[in-house]
């Protein structure tokens, strides 16, 4: 495949005058070196001065050495816990389920308290994958924004209170109309013991109901599944089964039911190798440019209001439909499509993530027709991810006044399209219930504040699918005086002194038979006693699951994380067509008078529905796709910007359903012409200090926390708005913190020329440099054939031309590190940026910084467009320092702070650097990250800290990684290929008196991963995954033209491409 | 003018540097809450020197000087655990006790001292009185043995400080003081200083009689010039003020370098532990308490409930006093009448947990305790116990126990020094990067012992080729950055 022209903005593709003027600098900005000079002239520089300077120098000098060396305590514990041994990590399973998304995790732990999240590996369904969310909700557990205590609420003041008292008024409360009307609004449990639990609730108060409320719903797949199946249920996608995939608006490695796992899936489906050169192929049929549309092999782009009418055509072309279907753009894509899908029946699956029922329906059909049904789809395994019914909600709202109300980690009163509504309901409600961990919009509209516990100081189980469980254990004390939820409604129904719960039966037989066919008696339970009178919910959860799980007893699932049901799944449920025309004529409709603008409100993968506003990890990472962070924007296609004179940053005017908001415009190229669209979870009332602007927020209550990043978009009352949409310029302009060009690698156009100067001399075009390398699946053997050529050709031209000849050698014996990235599998979610982030005490510098190209990250995902602007192709790739060995950071440093190691590290010596940034400024990879401000606070003078973010507090750097040191200001950084847990894997090994394996040592990029993309490992192990890496066709070294060796090894990315779709 | 003008400058200079270097670097480590101990390593060169004596005193008998082995033998056998040679502990020091006593007394005394005490033996009454304890009788010593612990009585410890010189008058309490006790390096100073007065004066001398003889024979004398002068002449200057400033930036440098290293930084601690007691007399293997040193990161200060294995029956120290193992059970909430833990002691009222453990104290039949060390024990009640850190790295570098313990083989005592000495724990080493890399130098590596060094191929070759004796720790990149710093 010739080597498409890569770019990564528009900026870059229309080479704006800014952009070129950047991109030839390391450094975005000069330092103010004339003035300094011109300062200097203005001064009379004498002897005398120089004595002044040097007195003062000296003395002060002398005065801060001179301070006595502070006494430093070394306190043990007085009785120490076994399992503990400081300075020794210990690992806990357990569960992160937000609400939204699942994952099953391994909680890392320092010396008591939790450090990092890693994926559990012995959970198959996410398969050690994580999130960016995943990842950083572990400093959720050190907000500060957190509520400390229970509080009682009466409009403005807010006071706070012992639960010893809460709990006494709201029992008087209850006690005293026990048939009372009350309701519990929560995001989706999939907590099995908590819905028996509420089930207990309901024997002791008739009334009681509880209403799901997922802010990200998937209401209309629900419903469109209980007429096709006679069950309101969504089944269980198997992406990895199927050879054709089709996303009808899902953006299912995104935000989509449960896209940790669908990645793992759709990464398997894809994996290519010269020996199996077969992977699936991937159709997107989307509006708005998602991460699933990135990483589509076609990506037909559709307006929203055409979604149903392209469903429908695809059902059409499949034969399961006769109805009449209007014209649209993009219709010509979909008879191809069809095509496909019938040619791979059984092993084709449709997935749609639209909330319409009608189209659904039409979805379901489809695969119905391409048999999808028990081959991809497996109807019989039920997914409880999503269970929120917008009826159900709807008909709370609208139902009037409630006796009682309880809100479970949920937040409707921001994130609802009627959250004004329920704001209503709630102050007419005698009683109502907060449990959310802050203060936010919704817990201030009730009556008490109830905190519960972060996730990892709380006992918990869950089934994401039925009979899989996964469960969570505490791995801190409560931080904070919160309670969980569970344990608060046990204490105020009374169910903590004296509760007669009916325990399913336990399975009969607990026993299973092994793969040899022997029977295997479960372990006794160690030690857990069946509790009938449990006190609180830790031990009502054990006894729930006495005798439950299948062939795991307690300790152990507990130790693992993960378990199945003892009983058996139930049957696969049977698809029954449904007449379906009427309804989609219907909608259709609809979409053929919406000509004008069409807008769309989604939730991002980073900050969801505004839960994670207040983590810093998240607003700093950069959305995988507009590559921006802290704030929102709208999304707005490149044509359509090109046509009204708009570019990045111009503030536009956004106007429907009679609400308006200025909102910056961020040109998406492969957005539909004449769509747009906005994250939501921004502009949040009542966020921390985090999700603010810190421009204008300095202080710490709540008057001077300044406005909140970005706008809240709620008010639209929709999530779709298909007619009725205007858009405005306002002449302003407001800077995105958008990281898409920074830190580029010029790979486009010639550099040092005037503006429109070309140039014909080939040695100035670098389009040519190795960076990104694509394959066709089609043209597989002529794409490998080709990069070996180029390859050799490299080679050739580094042995005649080197100065580093036989350097080679050194690293001939003991270990060589390299890493191993192959594209094909990265779906560029980002999950290892954060986890990189978390690992290495990497600072958060905040959105003024992040503008000024100050971002820390060590491991940044370039993410490269090419071919046409509005339906472009994209790839991504992970970058970070490639620990060349013939380094050329290494010869600049005039202090060697930077050097390599024998194993073929690059290293950096923090304290011996003094900040001269030569490095940065030679490194071809531009991977190098300079500290410009104390971020952590390291320093020892306060006032030299920076401010801008709310990680550095006390609490804050709680969850530091102690083996990393927290750089200061003013030296250079950058990775470290995580040399903590090299140097910890080889001293196991060398304890142990083993030869170190491969995967003894996993870096926490490679941890974090859903897609196994990563890997690391010993080059000099010839069997080890990264030289399989490096003896696979399809690898290549960024850059090898200039023979720096690098030790990063990339895999060519591979398009399931037939020859005439080559752009 | 100008050399002058430049002379006065580097004098200024220099002046700036040397004050700087010895007032500022002086760094001194909060004196309120630790002392600083040098003693330790003098003390115990002192005391080695010494067994010369011995043999200018054993006047040559072969049998003495057996028994005198064979009483060294008995003495840490049965005595040790009360007794020290020249100080009070549970007993009185024995040196010197042996003029109080004849022969038979003595041995029936060893053999039952309470006895003799319960008869009414004026010496043994007065000794009870003053002990508060009697002495543990030892029926089963034989003559022979008591015999040797005499002779070992008079002669002293082997090793230990020279014995008593014989005394006719009972009571000689005075110690003889030691004839000198000042250094070598000050004597070579006084002697220095002396010799520069006499040949000053001697040059004075012969001048002054050069003068006379030259006035006497009418030469003419050449004036010289005045001393003065000279003293002012730039050259002199600049050469004065060269030497300061050399002598100034080499101390400075020096003395930074020297910035936060505590060597010899010996704190008080929280309780007075003492690792002679624990690691040298009992025996008490480094890793029992230290635990964490295999494993990983930290070697760990135990925590309480690991002093409890012993202390559970251990309740007195070797003077006899419980203070400091009272300590260990306000934190833990150890009963040591009941023997047995308080029930829900962390719930116990603070007031009530202190007058408890005070009250056994007061009740101590052996020992009294003073107010401020009744407090100490109260100020421990309920809290663990916070010991001070001797070995303090700085923040950037990255030491692991269980690399040099269980992977190196590395023993404790070659960067702590010889705890098992050590009464007050201090910090052996500088611990400075320099003293680490040049460990990593000199250190050789287990290769052959440890499967994983196998990767090392070319070093294994070069092994057996007989090309290569060792391979050191700097060999597989011991020295490289980031070994330490990450």
């Amino acid at each position: 495949m010739s080597q498409n022209k890569y770019w990564r903005g528009i900026e870059e593709k229309q080479q704006t005058e800014q952009f070129v003027k950047q991109s030839a600098k390391e450094f975005a900005e000069d330092l103010p070196m004339l003035d300094a000079i011109a300062a200097e002239k203005a001064l009379p520089s004498n002897r005398r001065n120089f004595l002044k300077m040097l007195g003062f120098g000296i003395t002060s000098a002398t005065l801060a050495a001179s301070c006595t060396q502070p006494v430093r305590k070394a306190i043990p514990y007085t009785i120490k816990p076994e399992e503990i041994t400081p300075g020794v990590a210990s690992y806990y399973a357990s569960t992160f389920w937000d609400g939204l998304e699942y994952a099953s995790i391994l909680v890392k732990t320092r010396d008591g308290r939790p450090i990092k999240l890693e994926g559990n590996k012995s959970a198959e369904l996410t398969n050690g994958g994580t999130s960016i969310k995943a990842q950083a909700s572990i400093l959720s557990l050190y907000d500060t924004n957190r509520l400390d205590a229970p509080r009682k609420i009466n409009g403005d003041s807010i006071n706070k209170e012992t639960w010893a008292n809460i709990d006494e008024e709201i029992t008087a409360k209850l006690k005293a109309n026990p048939s009372g009307n009350y309701v519990l609004v929560s995001s989706t449990i999939i907590s099995p013991s908590t819905k028996a639990l509420i089930k207990s609730m309901q024997a002791k108060f008739p009334n009681f109901k509880h209403v799901t409320y997922d802010s990200n719903s998937a209401s209309g797949m629900l419903e469109a599944n209980k007429e096709s199946f006679g069950k309101a249920m969504i089944p269980k996608y198997h992406f990895d089964k199927a050879e054709v995939i089709v996303g009808l608006d899902a953006d299912f490695l995104g935000t989509w039911i449960s896209p940790v796992e669908f990645i793992a899936q759709y990464a398997k489906g894809r994996r290519v190798s010269e020996k199996k050169p077969k992977m699936s192929r991937h159709f997107q049929i989307e509006a708005r440019m998602s991460l699933t549309g990135c990483n589509a092999d076609v990506r037909v782009p559709v307006k929203y209001s055409e979604i149903g009418a392209a469903a429908l055509a695809l059902l059409k072309k499949l034969g399961g439909s006769d109805a009449n279907v209007p014209p649209f753009d993009g219709s010509e894509q979909i008879t191809k499509i069809a095509k496909e899908l019938k040619a791979a029946k059984g092993k084709a699956l449709v997935v749609c993530g639209s909330n319409d029922k009608n189209i659904q329906l039409v979805v379901n059909a489809i695969n119905n027709e391409i048999g999808a049904y028990g081959t991809t789809i497996d109807t019989g395994t039920a997914c409880n991810l999503r269970q929120g019914l917008d009826s159900d909600f709807t008909s709370l709202v609208n139902g009037g006044k409630t006796d009682a109300i309880f809100v479970h980690n949920c937040n409707p009163v921001y994130d609802s399209i009627m959250g004004d509504k329920f704001a209503k309901l709630l102050a007419q409600s005698d009683l109502a219930v907060s449990f959310n961990q802050t203060l936010d919009a919704t817990a201030r509209a009730c009556n008490y504040a109830c905190p519960t516990s972060h996730f990892l100081e709380s006992w918990g189980d869950a089934e994401p699918y039925t009979g899989m469980i996964s469960l969570q254990q505490p791995s801190i004390t409560t931080i904070f005086d919160t309670r969980q939820f569970q344990d608060s409604l046990m204490v105020w129904s009374g169910m903590n002194k004296g509760m007669s719960i009916s325990y399913p039966k336990p399975a009969e037989v607990d026993s299973t038979t092994n793969a040899n066919g022997e029977l295997e008696i479960a372990v006794n339970d160690g030690g857990v006693e069946l509790n009938s009178n449990p006190k609180d919910y830790q031990s009502y959860l054990t006894a729930f699951y006495k005798g439950k799980l299948s062939g795991k007893s307690w300790t152990k699932a507990l130790h693992d994380g993960v378990a199945t049901m003892a009983s058996a799944p139930s049957a696969a449920a049977t698809f029954t067509a449904s007449n379906i025309n009427q309804g989609v004529v219907a909608m259709l409709n609809v979409g053929q008078r919406a000509n004008g603008p069409e807008l769309e409100l989604f939730e991002d993968t980073k900050i969801g529905n505004g839960m994670y506003a207040d983590n810093p990890w998240c607003q700093e990472t950069p959305d995988p796709v507009t590559k921006t962070t802290y704030g929102n924007y709208v999304m707005v296609s490149p044509r359509w910007a090109m046509d009204n004179g708009v570019k990045d940053g111009d503030v536009l005017k956004v106007s429907a359903n009679g609400y308006s908001v200025d909102v910056p415009a961020c040109v998406q190229p492969g957005q539909k012409m004449n769509t747009f669209a906005i994250p939501l979870g921004y502009g949040r009332k009542f966020g921390g200090r985090a999700s603010r602007d810190i421009r204008t927020s300095w202080g710490t209550t709540a008057k001077d926390m300044g406005r909140a990043l970005g706008v809240d978009v709620n008010p639209f009352k929709s999530r779709l708005i298909l007619s009725g949409v205007s858009i405005e310029k306002t002449g302003l302009n407001e800077n995105l913190a958008q990281t898409q060009t920074h830190h580029s690698i010029n790979i486009t156009q010639p550099v040092n020329l005037k503006p429109g100067e070309e140039s014909h001399d080939e040695k100035y075009r670098l389009k040519d440099r190795t960076v990104i390398r694509e394959m066709v699946l089609d043209n597989l053997k002529d794409d490998i054939h080709d990069l070996h050529e180029e390859r050799h050709f490299y080679q050739h031209m580094i042995e005649d031309y080197s100065i580093y000849k036989g350097h080679e050698q050194e690293y001939s014996q003991g270990h060589h590190w390299g890493l191993g990235i192959d594209l094909n599998s990265c779906v560029g979610c980002g999950a290892c940026v954060t986890s990189c982030h978390i690992e290495n005490n990497v600072p958060v510098v905040g959105k003024v910084e992040v503008e000024r190209v100050h971002e820390m990250h060590w491991l940044r995902i370039d993410r490269y467009y090419s071919g046409n602007e509005e339906n472009p192709q994209v790839v991504f790739q992970p970058v970070m320092c490639q620990h060349c060995d013939n380094a050329p950071c290494e010869n600049v440093c005039p202090v060697s702070a930077t050097n390599h190691s024998s194993e073929g590290l690059n290293q950096m010596a923090y304290n011996r650097c003094i900040g001269t940034r030569y490095c940065a400024n030679n490194c071809p990879f531009k991977v190098r990250r300079f500290n410009w401000y104390d971020y952590w606070g390291a320093d020892s003078f306060p006032w030299n800290e920076h401010k801008g973010n709310s990680v550095n507090t006390e609490l804050g750097r709680l969850v530091l990684n102690p083996d990393v040191t927290v750089r200061s200001r003013g030296v250079m950084e950058k990775c470290s290929m995580c040399v903590q847990r090299v140097q910890l894997g080889k001293l196991e090994a060398k304890k142990r008196g083993e030869k170190l394996k491969d995967g003894d040592i996993k870096t926490a990029c490679q941890t974090a991963c859903p897609s196994d993309a990563i890997v690391f490992g010993d080059m000099n192990d010839k069997k080890s995954e990264v030289s399989k890496y490096k003896k696979s066709g399809r690898n290549y070294v960024m850059l090898e033209e200039i023979n720096v060796a690098s030790s990063v090894n990339y895999l060519a990315k591979v398009r399931n491409l037939k020859k005439d779709e080559i752009v | 003018m100008r050399a002058n003008k430049f002379s006065l400058f580097t004098v200024l200079l220099a002046i700036l540097f040397l004050s700087i270097s010895n007032l500022s670097f002086a760094q001194p480590i909060d004196s309120t809450e630790t002392t600083t101990t040098e003693a330790p390593a003098d003390a115990s060169s002192s005391t080695e020197e010494v067994p010369a004596t011995e043999e200018a005193s054993g006047e040559g008998n072969a049998d003495e000087a057996a028994l005198h082995v064979l009483g060294q033998e008995y003495y840490e056998t049965y005595c040790q655990s009360c007794h020290e040679w020249d100080k009070k502990v549970t007993g009185p020091p024995l040196k010197g006790a042996i003029v109080h006593w004849e022969q038979e007394e003595l041995y029936s005394w060893i053999r039952n001292a309470p006895k003799m005490i319960k008869e009414g033996h004026p010496r043994g009454v007065a000794l009870f009185n003053e002990y508060k304890t009697y002495m543990t009788a030892f029926p089963q010593l034989t003559d022979d043995q008591l015999k040797a612990l005499e002779v070992w009585l008079v002669k002293g410890p082997i090793g230990g400080p020279p014995p008593p010189p014989p005394c006719d008058d009972p009571p000689c309490t005075e110690d003889p003081v030691p004839a000198s006790n000042i250094p070598v390096k000050t004597i070579l100073w006084i002697l220095l200083i002396t010799l520069g007065i006499i040949a000053l004066m001697l040059g004075r001398v012969s001048k002054v009689l050069r003068k006379t003889v030259a006035a006497k024979t009418g030469e003419e004398v050449e004036e010289s010039t005045p001393w003065l002068s000279r003293l002012k002449s730039p050259a002199f200057l600049i050469a004065i003020a060269m030497l300061a400033l050399i002598f100034g930036a080499y101390k400075t440098v020096d003395l930074a370098t020297n910035l936060g290293r505590q060597k010899n930084y010996a704190p008080a601690q929280a309780i007075a532990f003492s690792h002679k007691l624990h690691a040298g007399q009992n025996q008490v293997p480094c890793q029992y308490c230290h635990s964490g040193a295999a494993k990983g990161k930290s070697a760990v200060i135990p925590s309480s409930n690991v002093c409890m294995n012993c202390h559970l029956q251990v309740n007195k120290g070797p003077t006899g006093n419980s203070d400091e193992i009272a300590k260990i059970y306000a934190a833990v909430g150890w009963d040591p009448i009941e023997k047995k833990y308080i029930e829900n002691y962390e719930e116990m009222p603070a007031e009530e947990a202190k007058a408890f453990f005070t009250t056994w104290l007061k009740n101590d039949s052996i020992a009294t305790y003073s107010d401020e060390q009744l407090r100490a024990v109260e100020n421990q009640v309920q809290k663990p116990v916070e010991w001070t850190r001797v070995h303090n790295l700085p923040d950037h570098v990255y030491f692991n126990h269980a690399q040099h313990v269980t992977a190196g083989g590395v023993e404790c005592q070659t960067c702590h020094g010889s705890v098992e000495e050590m009464d007050v724990l201090y910090q052996y080493s500088n611990l400075s990067m320099g003293w680490c890399i040049n460990c990593h130098r000199n250190t050789e590596v287990d290769f052959a012992g440890n499967e994983y060094y196998s990767i090392y191929e070319k070093y294994h070759k070069e092994m057996k080729e007989g090309k290569r004796t060792g391979v050191t720790v700097e060999d597989i990149g011991g020295t490289e950055c980031q070994k330490c710093h990450y």
